[in-house]
């Protein structure tokens, strides 16, 4: 890669490698993805690229392994290009296959078609497949079609592009404007005004100047972070460039989470490449601007997420959080001026400079424009990561996005914003999802996490869950959080195990105020979200819990019963088989019994038992 | 608030009362300053403030805008609304204590806080510990010494520890995590010459006294900022200073302003007898102790051209070290203190402090030059003490001294060896301006008669400190105001220690001169000068002055014809005793020449007289070290200067006339 020495150079090299990519030739795109990975995608491109060997398609057809699709539970995904077939779950055993008709002839291969859980149909197209096709990709849409070992991809989808036009035909200031007038709020959970943040950072005094990239992503089941910096990592590498002209800084961060090491080494690859083409570090094409990125690894804490334990740790310090009554803008990373942004925040930003304000504002809400990532999990169909616009109702999400619930199993509740967030219950399904609107629901935006829930779980043991989570990941500064959540942990479990009381649920609420009122950090000051909003919305489980020692959703351990329907038992002896305490008694072909004494709630007989003859109450 | 910025200066409303404060001051320092009180657990005034305790909490307002913030760290703003007690207030406060209580059950602070608060029995799960994690001691360490402890875990699985609960290499001892602890979860174990705190036994000095140097002048009692010497009275009739090491600390004080160098750190001592200097010069000397964190594996490293000299305590760094620095050629001595409000030596502090003054203007005096020697106290944090190593280098010039002095210099009287040495040096040219500035003397203008000050203003700078509150400086004062009423205006001439007669010679003024130190006289007129005895010339004129006789009586050594008539020219009666035997020029002295000190003291003590003739400003300084003001040792019997005498009745006949 030569030196981009100017914006013209930039311009040429755009061209001349979207031309070496006519739009109708043939591209097999395999999914990258740290899911598709853990399911063999980097056998499946391995054999693809030796059957296109010998086969003699080399010349013809161009493979690619990409950034993750979204589409996770379906790896590893191959989609052929231009005709956009998509086949899901491919094996190594598929590629001839693929190979000697798909490429070579342009057939398509039924078996190995999408089936929609839905209608039940097969479809061809990846734009016709109703997870695809109620999203609205802006920011995602690359990731299926490039590597993320590749500037030329990026250059030729017309990266960097955003950075000429802002290093060019703007002033910093106007680039603060474009953010602001564009409407970004901050994507990591907080919800700010991004062009504001960036102004108060200009002016503040102090040099130099920093710009961070929150890539701690520790929300459990989020991962639109991950996906983003291992699929597209030059997008955000833009965005913090364009960012830092912005702000006046010549310093970048990008911090990430230790776990994600394929995230890290293509990120890495990308600023090589970058600085090799002269897109970072001094006299960025032929201006005066300067500005470079290193790589910090996070060591395993989820408050390092938090902005201020976030810097903390990168100076070297323990990751413990700050007051912020004097804003990290004036008073950050070694005590200068510095913004810090998620990277789904920075990746929007080249979006808005391409663009322009008004069409990026002109998706959205009032008060939330723009798209934005979830990640759809839990008792779902379509497992994955959407881009939606703003104001998309939860119902379009969960039930045409996300295909609903599997199983044909009843829809309970929907966890947003992670351990940060509440559950929202099916009454308020129609509710837009921006940031105001889930606030006032109760619950939050967070960072995008979305897990469904079932008539099969049980919302205190959700809460429990998060509680739990949130008492291991404290940092143990401040009282409230430290005590309060071993406190709430303390009477949950309780509750889970039948011994409840009716006052549990005021101590509750209370120790809830208080930590949310008097905790240092937001990590302790939304600890209680999960609790409250789960008493509000589900005050009924807890009360069965507790006054009556039952569990709805028949999680809890200690108040549910596995027993043999014995109309429906035909004697097969697979659940005794399969019962680790053989806990289950009965001749072969003769009705069976489970020893509750002895049964320790696993669940193994409710999975193998094809009578459904176990019933779990 | 005087002097209070306008721009600085904000209103923000109190409970109700609007107050002014200064911008960005903590809502903590605003309301204590009015006399609010807002309870606190880990707070402390020379710490940044960490909020992790959560009991401060209060709540601001403006409008419709209302947020609880912890009081000691959120900073104020014009036009804030300031409230400490609402019901929220309190119950969110009292959840802060009950979750402490339930943690730690047993501990008084929290109990009582606890009690205060109205707060009932705990709904938490209980616990049994004894720290609150409120962070004092491992910010204390961070900032004030060299971080040896530090959070581990996170959680409920916090605690203060060391690194991997091994004895913490870094941990200097100080015991400051202790002292500040507000639960007692820090337990130190203190022996005479030990300290153990963290599992790590450090050595600590402590002071000892050797008894054949001691002379039992009592400035060890008076120095010390912990009242632990004790000057003991023998049946033999000596007199000999004793320190009990169970109760000394080890800050050193003692033994830097000990005269006579009877006071040795035999237990962890690191005071050199000798300090090197390399061999291509140019290097600065640094007088620091542990809490400077220097030799830390993770402390900044000392810039080549300086020397650390590790010590106890900077109360051990003496005149004489800091002499003996000198004159062994290094460009400066720099003494760093370390936040005394958290050291457990606290008040060891003011005796450095002082002696660096006094020493810079030594260096200056013999003409080494300026801000040669200083006392810093570093700012907080870990590159405080390097940073204040740094300031210093940086406006330190090469010592002008082209030799090196090489003996030892261990003591008072190796000092003054040192110091005539320096004072005869070709290349450094005395600068005694400073000196007679700060005095408020004046050098002798052309024509103008001189008075030698002779060894006084070494000795002042030397020991003048441990003389006080009798001040040395004052016998050039009485000896001006003494010529002056027999009608000579003289300024004040310095030269060097003992210096040759030639050299003294040359620079005196045309016209007479005048010492109070004989022999001083005589070697200086040997050389060519015209030096006369101011105690000769009072003896011959004083009495024409009509001074009013006290009847209080004089002592006199027996054999002296002009102290007698200097005498008999203020008193009606003399009381005669034993002439002086030659003193040598020495602090440390033989039991004989004590003893004889004594003898003639309690001669003229029971003789009934107030004062004691000494022909000298050395005999002086000698007859001084054997009493002590305030002691029952004070003899009541005060050896003077015959101008002392004079100038005495010259002041008491003028506030006779002005009343």
């Amino acid at each position: 890669m030569t030196r981009l020495a100017s914006v013209a150079a930039l311009k040429e090299r755009q061209v001349r490698v979207a031309a070496s990519r006519p739009v109708g030739q043939q591209v097999v795109a395999v999914c990258g993805g740290t899911g598709c990975l853990a399911t063999g995608c980097k056998d499946v491109a391995k054999a693809l690229e030796k059957e296109l060997g010998s086969a003699g398609l080399k010349d013809r057809v161009t493979l690619v392994v990409t950034g993750c699709h979204g589409f996770c539970e379906q790896g590893p995904i191959v989609v052929v290009r231009p005709q956009s077939t998509f086949y899901p779950r491919v094996q190594v055993k598929d590629v001839p296959e693929i190979v000697a008709r798909t490429l070579a002839k342009g057939e398509v291969i039924e078996r190995l078609l999408y089936v929609d859980p839905v209608s039940g149909t097969k479809i061809e197209r990846e734009s016709d497949i109703p997870f695809y096709k109620g999203q609205t990709r802006i920011i995602f849409e690359s990731n299926g079609h490039l590597s993320p070992t590749s500037l030329d991809d990026y250059l030729a989808r017309g990266g960097y592009g955003a950075l000429a036009k802002a290093l060019t035909t703007h002033t910093p200031e106007q680039v603060i404007d474009e953010v602001t007038r564009a409407g970004l709020r901050g994507r990591g959970g907080g919800g700010f005004s991004t062009g504001r943040k960036w102004a108060s950072a200009r002016s503040a005094k102090g040099e130099p100047k920093y710009v961070i990239c929150n890539a701690d992503e520790g929300d459990p089941g989020a991962f639109m972070d991950r996906s983003l910096l291992e699929g597209n990592p030059h997008s955000v590498i833009e965005g913090m460039l364009i960012g830092a002209y912005a702000v006046g800084s010549r310093h970048g961060y990008v911090y990430v989470r230790h776990e994600y090491p394929l995230a890290v080494e293509n990120l890495r690859h990308a600023l090589e490449q970058a600085r090799a083409a002269g897109l970072l570090g001094e006299g960025i094409l032929g201006t005066t601007f300067g500005f470079d990125i290193v790589i910090s690894r996070g060591g395993g804490a989820f408050v390092c997420g938090e902005s201020t334990a976030l810097m903390a740790s990168l100076e070297g310090k323990v990751g413990e959080p700050r007051a912020k009554y004097v804003h990290t803008v004036e008073h950050g990373l070694f005590d200068k001026p510095t913004v810090l942004n998620n990277v789904e925040t920075w990746a929007n930003v080249p979006a808005i400079i391409a663009n322009g304000a008004a069409a990026y504002a002109s998706l959205g809400t009032d008060n939330s424009k723009g798209t934005k990532i979830f990640s759809l999990v839990g008792k779902i169909n379509n497992t994955g990561l959407v881009e939606v616009p703003m104001g998309i109702t939860l119902r379009e999400v969960v039930f045409g996005i996300g295909g609903g619930i599997p199983g044909g199993k009843k829809f309970k509740a929907v966890q947003t914003g992670g351990p940060s967030g509440g559950c929202l219950p099916e009454s308020l399904l129609d509710l837009p999802v921006d940031f105001q609107r889930l606030t006032e629901a109760g619950s939050m935006m967070g960072s995008g996490g979305m897990i469904v829930m079932d008539e099969d779980t049980c919302m205190v043991d959700v809460a429990r869950y998060f509680i739990d989570f949130l008492a291991r990941e404290s940092c143990g500064k401040c009282t409230p959080c430290r005590e309060g959540l071993l406190a709430c942990r303390d009477i949950l479990a309780r509750i889970c195990e039948g011994k409840g009381k009716d006052e549990d649920l005021s101590t509750l609420d209370e120790l809830g105020q208080w930590m949310t009122a008097a905790s240092l950090c937001a990590l302790g000051g939304s600890a209680a979200n999960p609790v409250l909003s789960t008493l509000r919305y589900f005050k009924h489980e807890y009360l069965a819990h507790i006054r009556e020692h039952r569990c709805p959703g028949g999680v809890c351990k200690e108040l549910i019963t596995y027993s043999i329907d014995t109309g429906k038992c035909n004697g097969c002896h697979a659940c005794v088989k399969a019962c680790p305490p053989d806990a289950i008694s009965g001749a072969l072909k003769a009705m069976h019994t489970i020893d509750a004494a002895a049964c320790i709630k696993c669940g193994a007989c409710l999975s193998v038992c094809k009578q459904d003859a176990v019933v779990r109450r | 608030m005087e002097n209070a910025d306008a721009q600085n200066t904000i209103k923000v409303v109190l409970e109700g009362r609007q107050v002014e404060a200064a911008h960005r001051e903590t809502v903590l320092s605003v309301a204590r300053r009015f006399g609010l009180h807002i309870p606190t657990l880990c707070h402390c005034d020379a710490l940044e403030p960490a909020a992790a305790c959560r009991v401060c909490l209060v709540e601001v307002r403006q409008g419709d805008w209302r947020k609880v913030v912890t009081a000691c760290n959120y900073p104020v703003w014009d036009g804030v609304e300031i409230h400490t007690s609402t019901p929220e207030i309190l119950e969110l406060r009292k959840l802060s204590v009950e979750a402490l209580l339930a943690r730690c059950p047993e501990v008084p602070a929290i109990r009582s806080l606890a009690a205060k608060l109205g707060v009932g029995e705990p709904r938490f799960p209980k616990g049994k510990d004894t720290c609150i994690l409120c962070g004092l001691c491992t910010r204390v360490c961070d900032t004030y010494a060299t971080s040896a402890i530090s959070m581990l875990g996170r959680g409920a699985n916090k605690t203060v520890a060391t690194l991997g609960g091994a004895p913490a290499e870094a941990c200097v001892g100080c015991a400051a995590c202790a002292d500040i602890c507000p639960t007692g979860h820090i337990k130190i174990k203190k022996e005479p010459g030990s300290l153990t705190v963290w599992d790590k036994t450090t050595a600590i000095a402590t002071c000892a006294v050797e008894t054949d140097r001691c002379r039992g002048c009592g400035i060890c009692e008076e120095s010390c900022p912990f009242r632990v010497p004790r000057v003991v009275l023998h049946r033999d009739g000596s007199a000999q200073a004793v320190i009990d090491v169970a109760a000394c600390r080890g800050c050193g004080v003692c033994l830097a302003a000990c005269p006579t160098g009877a006071i040795v750190q035999p237990r962890g001592c690191v005071v050199p007898s000798r300090v090197e200097v390399g061999s291509d010069g140019g290097r600065a000397l640094v007088v620091a102790c542990g809490r400077s964190g220097f030799g830390q594996p993770h402390a900044p490293a000392l810039p080549e051209r300086v020397e650390l000299l590790r010590v106890p305590c900077a109360g051990s760094a003496s005149a004489s070290l800091i002499a003996g620095a000198l004159a062994r050629g290094y460009d400066g001595v720099l003494v760093l203190g370390r936040h005394q409000e958290t050291c457990r030596l606290s008040g060891a502090e003011q005796h450095p402090r002082r002696t660096a003054r006094a020493m810079a203007d030594y260096a200056a005096l013999l003409g080494l030059g300026q801000g040669r020697v200083r006392f810093v106290e570093p700012d907080p944090g870990s590159e405080g003490p390097a940073r204040a190593v740094k300031e210093f280098l940086a406006h330190l010039s090469r010592t002008p001294l082209r030799a090196r002095y090489d003996k030892p210099v261990e003591n008072l009287d190796d000092a003054l060896d040192a110091t005539t040495w320096l004072s005869a040096r070709p290349e450094l040219v005395l600068d005694a301006e400073g000196w007679l500035e700060s005095c408020g003397f004046v050098r002798p203008q052309p024509g103008q008669p001189a008075l030698l000050a002779g060894a006084v203003p070494f000795l002042d700078l030397l020991i003048g400190d441990s003389l006080r509150p009798w001040n040395l400086v004052d016998v050039l004062r009485d000896g001006l105001l003494a010529l002056s009423a027999l009608g000579i205006e003289a300024g004040v001439a310095v030269h060097g220690l003992r210096a040759k007669e030639e050299a003294v010679a040359a620079s005196l003024p045309r016209s007479h001169s005048y010492s109070q130190c004989r022999p001083c006289a005589e070697r200086a007129s040997r050389g060519g000068a015209v030096v006369h005895s101011l105690t000769e010339l009072l003896a011959e004129k004083a009495g024409a002055l009509g001074l009013a006789q006290s009847y209080e009586a004089v002592a006199v050594p027996g054999g002296d014809a002009a102290l007698e008539a200097v005498a008999r020219a203020v008193a009606s009666r003399i009381a005669p005793v034993e002439p002086a035997p030659p003193l040598s020029l020495r602090f440390c002295i033989s039991a004989q020449e004590r003893s004889a000190l004594r003898e003639r003291l309690g001669e003229a003590h029971g003789a009934m007289a107030r004062q004691l003739l000494v022909a000298g400003p050395l005999e002086l300084v000698q007859h001084l070290l054997e009493r002590r003001q305030g002691s029952w040792r004070t003899t009541h019997c005060e050896p003077v200067l015959p101008a002392t005498l004079v100038s005495r009745a010259l002041r008491a006949r003028e506030r006779g006339s002005a009343a």
